[in-house]
């Protein structure tokens, strides 16, 4: 007996040792998940960095341009040949006529116009790394496009990839050369002596500025398609990588980014950011990869970017460094000259530069935006795009998404879990809650698919229909309470006992009947054309067939059983002894039940409600499949959204690691992770309180 | 009878090219004759359009060379550049090329640029709902139909099927957007090739495959969406397209992809880390003869793809040749 005993009591030691152990070990995972998130996540804190200037010796010339290889550049020399640096073998540009005047590349370093004794030559050149047995050297191809002759032209841009064009000032006014046939031909822009000026890869627009006036050309056509004023004049301007953006540098220090419209066929020039700093600028650079770009002072070096409208890195230089500034190829260093012929070489790492607190939570304007917006769409198929990374669509999605699961599953599981534990007869409660919680075992992909596929494209048909059933289903509801409220108290208490479920599921069942045969007849008579049609014209609402209707729905079915159980749960821990206590001083059931038992399980069902919106937020395969997807900032139920969940499953296997969108979707699953954990654990403190006032052992 | 199409499509799946004539391989395109007997493990990491294609493959070259043993994930194409740099794969299927800055990773480790072998073309097709009337676009109209930037300069956003000339009950519906899940190759092509480079409309609505496009416009009366020809039901109908506005449109099939007057194909790669110092590994060398051999490009007919030309398949093996 006693070893039975003592048996029995080892087995429960060793059992309240696993217990705690595994209650250990889901603890230090969940903290190990979030160590885990907050480590990835931590490095979009990375500042931008500039290195030190390194300076060599770049032997003279007329121009400099940065080439792939470390600390790697070409050189222009007045003799007509260009120098690679600093492997040191030279290439004489074919039929130039030495001395060269004056040189000027496209902001790639692709595009070469030179002024020689002759006129203009233009040369296209290539620039690979190749292995020379074990050494990687950069090998030069000059091939040359075409020449005109020309006297005393001053070169301002050259550019347009494919169809390259060289823009310059002749005589007091600005003229644009294009490629025919290996021969440059000029064209008068009507306009000045334009002070600067930038070519746009594609070939289609010059850009440029003289006196206070920024003007943009059509370059096939020299049509002048729009400007606008500046506030002083330009020393320098560039065209950002994507050629959407133009940059606008001048003498009071101010950098300004000016975007290119058309609207309805007309064309428009408009700033939407400026930069300011000490010191007029000189020069800038946009960089290769992205909407960062170089700013050049007297004495200064900046890097910022445009998206976050940030100076993200700043490094002082020679002062004497005044010219020739721009990218290396791959975007990991910049290069400037002094007079003298030194090259400044500046490493530069940019971090996450798109990233801040600005751009996560506030509305920017965007490239191409007429107005400032929240918008998330992270990727891109270049380089030229701008990332988009608004959280606020994504939060708001997260929250409207819950928001209609619960507008559908707080009514139903609140009342369905009354109805269980105080009116049902005692062998309903017995079947009732198995079956709900099976209901929590259906797969929500299933779930999922279904609202998507079967249950979205029937909405959409019938949406009259639901919308009536909606609102004659509560109050058939309602009715027959109040109807049985209204007989006599004999009569009552019979059918509460036997017929009231059958009665009123035949109602309802009745009600959605009649609803389905009147619905599609009411909506023929009050919306001839259609109510989709309607809320378009009318309301200027746009149907979608995945929307947070159909979404909350679904959603809500996953939520039911979660509510169901808890609210059911906390209802039935309300000692019998105070319905009894109720129900003898003459209250009727419903009484008691509204008055004694609600108020008193009211945070255990606030705890109910609170888990069940945590598991609303975090669901994700019913709303990837049913919601769109679609990042819209719209309260409208007819519309979709992109949950934080969601947007995590769609677009996290295709971020490469240690990028900025991975980091960024990682810091959506901190937030998920944070937000749920909260929820839960307020949740299921106040159900444990309410456990505990009644003395009901947790 | 609507839901059933969801069944249709399954069935569809992998079924070639709409209404043309069964796509042949170019006879110039050699056999695959063995260069040598090879043996070893080949790993492929990458793209997930590419991913029925792979195995294929796989299979198909291990009846050549039973002693090799090949394993194929497809998990996205941003998954192959990673792999290629941490060696855990010699191949990189891509359905899309290599960005830049995943470009500059490779460089930065290998200190070369990788080598980016065309195993394929698929065709992207704009589809619409079967009983849409609509026949044709232009890429313009595609654009401001799909995005809200216009940069291909359509004047005005089109938002319902109306302002695209369809009358009737057409004329007033709003146009219901579908499309791919974001940093999907084919939703990266379609910004860059259907859109200019601009941004999406925020109501689209990002389907997580490319068959859910499909199933979605089949299921939405008014709806339009884009995904690769291969996956077209019966409960669709892909657009014909032109480049611009008056041009001609061309239906998405065999010829008009290879002569780009259809505008919206691409190829899909294999990505290779080739030290140009170095001679071609054997086992990758004999595994990309084969995928461009005839067999290898009978079996890209066969997965709902299109096949290369003779002379695309020269070129492709002049990379290898060093």
């Amino acid at each position: 007996m006693e070893a039975a005993r003592q048996r029995a009591r080892r087995r429960e030691l060793w059992a309240a040792g696993v217990i705690r152990t595994a209650a250990f070990l889901v603890l230090g995972f969940t903290f190990l998940l979030f160590a885990y998130l907050l480590l990835e996540v931590i490095p979009l804190l990375r500042p931008a960095r500039l290195g030190s200037p390194v300076q060599v010796d770049g032997g003279g010339g007329l121009l400099q341009f940065p080439a792939e290889l470390p600390n790697s550049l070409w050189v222009v020399g007045g003799n007509g040949t260009v120098r690679v640096l600093p492997q040191g073998d030279e290439v004489q540009l074919p039929e130039a006529r030495p001395p060269l005047r004056a040189a000027v590349a496209d902001r790639w370093g692709r595009l070469l116009a030179v002024v020689d004794g002759q006129g203009l030559q233009l040369y296209r050149l290539t620039l690979r790394p190749t292995f020379v047995g074990q050494e990687r050297r950069l090998h030069l191809k000059v091939s040359r496009l075409g020449a005109a002759s020309e006297e005393a032209v001053r070169l301002l841009a050259v550019g347009g990839g494919a169809e390259p064009l060289v823009v310059g000032t002749k005589g007091g006014s600005t003229f644009l050369w294009q490629l025919r046939q290996g021969t440059l031909h000029p064209f008068p822009l009507g306009v000045g002596e334009a002070r600067v000026a930038v070519v746009a890869d594609a070939g289609d627009r010059v850009w440029l500025s003289l006196r206070r006036e920024l003007a943009v050309y059509h370059a096939e056509t020299q049509e002048l398609l729009a400007r606008a004023p500046l506030s002083a004049e330009a020393t320098a301007l560039t065209l950002l990588l994507g050629d959407v953006t133009c940059l606008v540098g001048d003498a009071s220090g101010q950098v300004a980014a000016f975007g290119f419209y058309q609207e309805g066929g007309t064309y428009l020039v408009e700033r939407f950011a400026s930069f300011s700093g000490p010191g007029p600028v000189l020069a800038l650079a946009p960089s290769p990869r992205n909407k960062a770009f170089a700013v050049l002072r007297p004495g200064l070096l900046q890097v910022a970017y445009l998206t976050s409208r940030k100076v993200l890195a700043e490094r002082s230089i020679a002062p004497e460094v005044r010219l020739a500034l721009a990218f290396a190829p791959r975007g990991e260093r910049l290069q400037a000259v002094s007079p003298s012929g030194f090259v400044h070489h500046v490493a530069v790492d940019l971090g996450h530069p798109e990233i801040t607190l600005r751009t996560l939570f506030g509305k920017v304007r965007y490239e191409g935006y007429r107005d400032s917006s929240w918008t998330w769409q992270s990727t891109g198929g270049s380089n030229a795009f701008e990332g988009k990374f608004s959280l606020v669509p994504l939060l708001f999605g997260s929250i409207k998404g819950a928001f209609y699961a619960m507008l559908f599953s707080a009514p139903l599981g609140l009342l369905a879990a009354l109805y269980t534990s105080q009116f049902a007869p005692a062998g309903f409660r017995r079947w009732v809650k198995p079956v709900v919680e099976l209901l929590a075992g259906v797969p929500s992909v299933v779930v999922g698919f279904v609202a998507a596929l079967v249950l979205a494209p029937w909405v959409a048909q019938h949406l009259g229909t639901v919308l009536l059933a909606l609102v004659v289903l509560p109050l058939v509801l309602v009715g027959t309470g109040w109807f049985c409220e209204l007989q006599p108290r004999p009569w009552q208490l019979r059918l509460q006992r036997r017929w009231e479920l059958p009665l009123t599921l035949a109602l309802v069942a009745l009600a959605l009947v009649l609803t389905a045969l009147v619905g599609p007849w009411l909506e023929r008579q009050l919306f001839p054309q259609g109510l989709l049609e309607l809320l378009h014209r009318a309301w200027g609402v746009a149907y979608d067939q995945r929307n947070a209707l159909v979404t909350g729905f679904a959603l809500g079915f996953a939520v039911l059983p979660v509510i169901f159980t808890l609210a059911e749960e906390a209802l039935s821990n309300v000692p019998e002894s105070l319905t009894n206590a109720a129900l003898s001083l003459g209250a009727s059931r419903a009484r008691a039940a509204w008055t004694v038992v609600v108020p008193a399980a009211t945070p255990g069902l606030v705890g109910a409600l609170l888990l069940g919106f945590g598991r609303a937020v975090g669901e994700t395969m019913i709303v990837l499949m049913a919601s769109g997807n679609a990042p819209v900032l719209s309260l409208s139920p007819f519309s979709g959204m992109r949950t934080m969940a969601a947007c995590i499953a769609v677009e996290l296997p295709e971020a490469a690691y240690g990028e900025t969108l991975y980091r960024v979707l990682l810091l959506v699953a901190l937030l998920l992770f944070a937000f749920t954990l909260t929820t839960n654990l307020v949740g299921h403190h106040i159900s444990r309180s309410l456990r505990a006032r009644f003395g009901v052992s947790p | 009878m609507n839901r059933w199409s969801t069944v249709a499509l399954v069935a569809a799946l992998g079924v070639g090219l709409a209404g043309a004539q069964p796509v042949t391989v170019d006879p110039a395109i050699a056999p695959y004759t063995k260069k040598r007997n090879v043996s070893g493990n080949l790993n492929a990491i990458g793209s997930d359009t590419m991913n029925n294609l792979m195995t294929l493959w796989a299979e198909a070259f291990r009846k050549h060379h039973p002693a090799v043993r090949i394993q194929v994930e497809g998990k996205g194409s941003s998954t192959a550049p990673a792999a290629l740099i941490a060696g855990t794969a010699q191949l990189g299927p891509m359905s899309r090329e290599m960005k830049d800055s995943e470009v500059d990773a490779i460089v930065a480790k290998y200190g070369f640029e990788p080598t980016a072998i065309v195993t394929a073309l698929d065709v992207l097709a704009v589809y619409v709902h079967k009983d849409n009337p609509l026949r044709s676009l232009s890429l313009p109209e595609l654009d401001a139909i799909f995005s809200k930037t216009r940069r291909l300069g359509f004047p005005r956003d089109l938002t319902t099927w109306g302002q695209l000339g369809l009358g009737g009950e057409w004329a007033t519906k709003p146009i219901s957007l579908y499309g791919r899940n974001a940093a999907s190759g084919t939703y990266g092509y379609f910004k860059d090739h259907a859109l200019g480079g601009g941004d999406f409309k925020d109501t689209v609505k990002e389907q997580p495959g490319s068959a859910s496009v499909v199933q979605g416009i089949s299921e939405d009366r008014y709806g339009i969406g884009y995904s690769g020809i291969g996956y077209v039901t019966t409960g669709v109908k892909a657009l014909a397209l032109a480049k611009k506005a008056g041009d001609k449109a061309y239906t998405p099939n065999y010829e008009d992809a290879l002569s780009k007057a259809y505008p919206l194909s691409r190829p899909l790669y294999i990505y290779v880390v080739q030290d140009p110092r170095k001679p071609v590994d054997p086992l990758v060398e004999e595994f990309l003869h084969f995928v461009l051999s005839r067999q290898g490009q009978e079996i890209v007919i066969k997965d709902g793809y299109l096949p290369l030309t003779g002379a695309m398949v020269q070129a492709e093996r002049a990379k290898l040749a060093r």
